[in-house]
């Protein structure tokens, strides 16, 4: 008997917080046990009005992701490696190797390098391994052997100008702003400056950082009314440098820019081209850049 | 990884990703769990700044010790609860004054409500009072199986027990409270 009726209540409770029954229709349901059932539904109706716990607030949850990843960051790059244990085989054994040695050493040393890199690749602007970071991406755009990799790297390089945009609005690091956000304008600079995108070029990445940036401008006007006066020139600035990136943008996406014209399009055109043009310049060149927008001081 | 495809990944994986150190997968397992630890702490802590601070906590030590997490068949979310626990408890130990300063926080807030709000907050508080005299253990599962509304087979993987004893401890708990309700 206490079991079933143990069973049913909680089957009861289930369907009632489910939405699935009413606490009639679940009194009508097991009659038998109605006059024992209603006040324990009853009380724990009434409970749950009123001491439900609430749902974090939204702001508290983006900001909260935020800082746990970083701290987690932060504590993986300043953890000690584990000490190795000592080797066991005998010197003797490696005497004819002392060259191989020496190499594994210095690439051990190239690798302390490597550790840095790859440390300075979740910094922010302001932090001390920030410099290294925008460093290595001018390096690896000097090394790229092809327009289409400089196109894809100079997007992924402003995807994460946006992101580093959106981890200093929730750390509420407002001066450090404009040091994102001027980045992510030369980026979208350096890329309606290239000549030609290639073909194989996908279109919609240029979309979805359009989209991306809308949404950061919605967030920094949102952000404005919020600060305290203090911190708006900065957020201002940062509007201000998104607004023109959003230019630039467009600009990219204008009809005058070579990567809109579809691959065949673009093939006839290089069909096209004068013998006399020089080898691996493409036909944009010849073309009258679309006025620049100014930007913004 | 897209919203619903997240959705369908298991807990293990997530926990395995994680491992191997993909910051994506420990932000759906954070996502998947948020809102459940946060209103645990909630139903347990009057304040609302503690209770963020307290979850974020909770989730910063638990993705910090994942490397040693080891897998029981049970939901992340029953480890997510153990170590919320813990931190509820070491925050009351901590600050053994904090229950009053919360309740005068409370009672303040109170003051300035208007007669309608001031009722439901009465009753409010009368039943918290109710529930604060029940042993621990029935004010735990009225939290989570009334309060939160976890299923019967979730509030067994919090508590460390089978289904059927959450269902005699529920129905003790009712009980109990429905006394103490009348007694007042």
């Amino acid at each position: 008997m206490s079991q079933e009726f143990e069973r049913i209540l909680d089957r009861c409770l289930t369907e009632i917080q489910s939405g699935e029954a009413t606490l009639e229709s679940c009194l009508e349901a097991h009659s038998a046990y109605a006059q024992a059932l209603a006040p324990l539904l009853s009380l724990a109706a009434h409970s749950h009005s009123l001491l439900s716990p609430d749902s974090p607030r939204p702001e508290f949850k983006r900001a909260a992701i935020i800082r746990i990843s970083n701290t987690l960051k932060s504590r993986k790059q300043t953890a000690k490696p584990t000490r190795k244990r000592r080797s066991r085989i005998h010197w003797p054994v490696l005497r004819p190797a002392y060259a191989t040695i020496a190499l594994i050493l210095c690439v051990a040393l190239l690798g302390s390098g490597f550790g840095v890199l790859r440390a300075s690749a979740d910094s922010l602007p302001g932090d001390r391994l920030y410099g290294v970071k925008r460093a290595s991406e001018r390096i690896q755009l000097v090394a790229s052997l092809s327009q289409s990799n400089d196109a894809a790297l100079l997007v992924a390089f402003a995807n994460e100008r946006l992101s580093e945009v959106e981890q200093l609005l929730a750390l509420e690091r407002f001066d450090d702003l404009e040091m994102a956000l001027s980045g992510l304008d030369s980026n979208l600079e350096s890329l309606s400056e290239l000549d030609q995108l290639p073909a194989d070029y996908e279109p919609g990445s240029i979309t979805r950082l359009e989209e991306k940036l809308e949404k950061h401008l919605k967030v920094l006007n949102q952000v404005l009314e919020q600060v305290p006066a203090s911190a708006q020139p900065a957020i201002q600035k940062a509007i201000e440098r998104s607004s023109h990136s959003q230019e630039v943008i467009n600009q990219v996406k204008s009809d005058d820019h070579p990567s809109n014209a579809a691959p065949g399009q673009q093939k006839n055109e290089e069909e096209g081209n004068k013998p006399e043009d020089p080898p691996g310049r493409g036909k944009g060149r010849d073309k009258e850049k679309p006025e620049k927008t100014e930007k913004p001081k | 990884m897209s919203e619903n495809e997240s959705q369908l990944i298991s807990d293990v994986v997530l926990i395995d990703r994680a491992k191997h150190g993909d910051q994506q997968a420990f932000g759906v397992l954070y996502e998947r769990y948020i809102d459940q630890i946060f209103r645990y702490v909630r139903a347990r802590v009057d304040n609302v700044q503690t209770a963020e601070d307290l979850t974020e906590s909770v989730f910063l030590r638990s993705f910090e010790a994942i490397g040693s997490y080891q897998d029981k068949g049970l939901r992340y979310s029953a480890y997510l609860y153990q170590v919320a626990r813990n931190q509820v408890i070491d925050h009351y130990r901590q600050a053994e004054d904090s229950v009053s300063i919360e309740l005068a926080e409370h009672r303040a807030a109170m003051s300035e409500s208007i007669d309608g709000e001031i009722i439901l907050k009465e009753q409010a508080l009368s039943l918290r009072a109710a529930m604060e005299r029940l042993p621990e253990e029935y004010r735990e599962i009225i939290r989570i199986r009334v309060l939160m509304e976890l299923s019967t087979a979730e509030a067994a993987e919090w508590m460390g027990r089978s289904e059927g004893a959450i269902r005699v401890l529920l129905h003790r708990a009712l009980k109990a409270l429905k006394r103490e309700v009348r007694q007042k």
